[in-house]
């Protein structure tokens, strides 16, 4: 969506809006596959119990999965805003729609997982537009150049709703030889948060453009600070009502966030482990090549669809946790414009 | 039913329902599949010229129909705006460009409205056409004519056009339909001698390829600077000459 071209929002990470929702089904299915004979479902169902007790807290977590549900996501690493709105005044344009998308677990997380997705963007004529999980505000008088306040949510990582523990790769086995018994670690869930920041965009032609975004609070800590910065090629039109772009991005983290989102803590080993992974400085997360597509079927209805190759850097490859350093994300959907 | 069965079932559902919508918006059975245009996506093509802030007295702004080869006619195309209670024609002159209207109520309105041409869309394409503004009384200053091909140029830059990044303004084509008699177009320099301009043959703009016009071009380099240029008749279009 420029427009749709620029899509609905993209951003950082692997979990999205609708994770705790998607997970469902997954829970299920992993009664049957839950190596330990232990009856998940009913884990599943006390912690579901548990959390519903600790009203207000989780009135509120129950009130974010809905509003996650309901805006669904597009998570990639780099962040994308809308195009400044060419509207009359007074007037909107907003898209929503459903989609599926197959997606890895959680960044560098080797198992992937398929899921119902929901696509919106909004955005008004002052200025004021909802993509994703983002809200910002375009304040830029000048043609060409792009800038607002974002607020966002930051997704964070829903890893134990999974029921099945997702082994580590080698550091697992490592870890039981160590001790001398099986164990097994995982990454830890990390809550979704809101996050605020800013974002700038540059038009070097119109259909080329640098984009870039600064976001703070994401983590468990509410500290982690991600930039996001990379270059929009659009192809509009190429054919009739099949408009293309393509984004290279790149992410750099600060060290709360590296060491949130793959850091490996010592209190979350076993007892004497030497395997703890911390982050010890900022660094560049991941690398990112974006392709979009919307094929407009009317005036209508779109759909949309989006591939991401990623690669983690850095300190984030280096992590036990990164399961793998390169990792494809597909998504598509229709939606429907108001 | 796995899940992902169903999830793909729905998806290709929605993608029907979706082709059946855009279906419905068709007002005859005339019209192909993508004869159309959102309202939205032509606003905001079309709007960018009411923004722009530099000079533009001399040129203006249509939405054109272009044929994408030049065995395609534009006899008996028409352009059609298609609200959820009301359609309006839009008038295209004999260069397939019609006057945009920028209508909040047809923008608020998209859902069923759409630009329809009454022929496969395949055929054409639409786009944002540039063009100098002709005058009631067909004589134009010479300078005026500079300035308007300069005002031309630094829009088509200011909105990225890469096609014109290089190039200069050279002069200006006025245009007059293949079928009319020769246009007499005149040059009158400040002593009053008059001078009449060569008919060619060619595109009405500088990057149209497939329309045939009869064309009087306006050299800058091969009149004087000061004059006046006289048309007889008034012409489809004047396009700025960019080389």
């Amino acid at each position: 969506m420029g427009g749709w071209t620029e899509g609905y929002r993209k951003r950082g990470d692997d979990g999205d809006g609708a994770v705790q929702f998607r997970e469902m089904p997954i829970q299920y299915r992993a009664v049957a596959t839950d190596r330990s004979g232990r009856p998940v479902f009913r884990a599943f169902f006390r912690k579901w119990h548990d959390k519903a007790r600790a009203f207000p807290y989780q009135r509120f977590d129950m009130a974010k999965i809905f509003f996650l549900a309901l805006l669904g996501i597009c998570n990639l690493a780099v962040a994308q805003t809308p195009s400044a709105p060419m509207m009359p005044d007074g007037s909107k344009d907003m898209y929503v729609g459903l989609g599926v998308a197959s997606l890895p677990r959680y960044k560098g997380a080797d198992e992937r997982r398929t899921n119902i997705i929901g696509l919106v963007q909004m955005q008004w004529s002052n200025g004021v537009f909802v993509s994703g999980l983002n809200l910002g505000m375009h304040l830029s008088p000048t043609p060409g150049l792009e800038y607002g306040p974002l607020l966002s949510i930051e997704p964070g990582r829903n890893v134990s709703a999974g029921g099945r523990l997702t082994d580590i790769g080698e550091i697992n086995q490592a870890i039981s030889s160590e001790i001398g018994r099986n164990s097994s670690i995982q990454p830890h869930d990390i809550r979704a948060t809101p996050q605020i920041g800013g974002f700038a965009n540059y038009y070097l032609t119109p259909e080329l453009r640098l984009i870039g975004s600064l976001l703070y609070g994401a983590g468990e800590e509410r500290d982690g600070l991600l930039f996001s910065g990379g270059v929009q090629k659009s192809f509009a039109q190429v054919i009739p009502h099949h408009n293309l772009s393509l984004t290279a991005g790149v992410t750099w983290a600060n060290r709360h966030y590296l060491r949130e989102f793959f850091g490996l803590r010592p209190e979350r080993l076993p007892a004497g482990s030497r395997f703890a992974y911390e982050p010890a400085s900022s660094g560049i997360r991941d690398v990112q090549l974006t392709f979009n597509w919307n094929w407009e079927l009317s005036n209508a209805w779109l759909l949309s669809t989006q591939l991401t190759a990623s690669r983690l850097m850095g300190q984030a490859a280096d992590s036990p946790l990164a399961e793998r350093r390169n990792n494809l994300g597909f998504r598509t959907g229709l939606a429907y414009r108001f | 039913m796995s899940a992902k069965r169903i999830l793909v079932l729905s998806l290709l559902l929605l993608l029907k329902a979706g082709s059946a919508a855009a279906q419905s918006n068709e007002p005859d059975g005339e019209v192909q599949d993508g004869a159309w245009m959102s309202y939205r996506e032509a606003y905001k093509l079309m709007i960018r010229f009411e923004k722009y802030g530099k000079p533009k007295q001399f040129i203006q702004s249509h939405l054109q129909v272009v044929p994408r080869d030049k065995s395609v006619p534009m006899d008996g195309v028409r352009m059609t705006l298609i609200g959820r209670s009301a359609q309006l024609d839009i008038a295209l002159d004999a260069a397939g460009r019609a006057v945009f209207p920028l209508q909040k109520s047809a923008y608020d309105d998209n859902a069923r409205l759409v630009l329809v041409l009454n022929r496969k869309i395949g055929m054409y394409t639409f786009q944002p056409r540039i063009s100098i503004a002709p005058r009631a009384d067909g004589v134009y200053e010479a300078t005026d004519l500079r300035i308007a091909c300069e005002q031309v140029l630094t829009y088509l830059r200011y909105i990225g056009d890469s096609a014109v990044r290089d190039k200069k303004c050279a002069g200006v084509i006025f245009s007059y339909a293949k079928n009319a008699p020769d246009p007499v177009v005149r040059f009158r320099g400040v002593d009053h001698a008059q001078s009449r301009m060569r008919v060619e043959e060619g595109g009405a703009f500088h990057d149209d390829t497939t329309m045939t016009f009869k064309t009087v071009a306006y050299h800058f380099a091969d009149w004087p600077e000061r004059g006046q240029i006289v048309t007889q008749t008034a012409p489809v279009a004047i396009g700025a000459m960019l080389k």
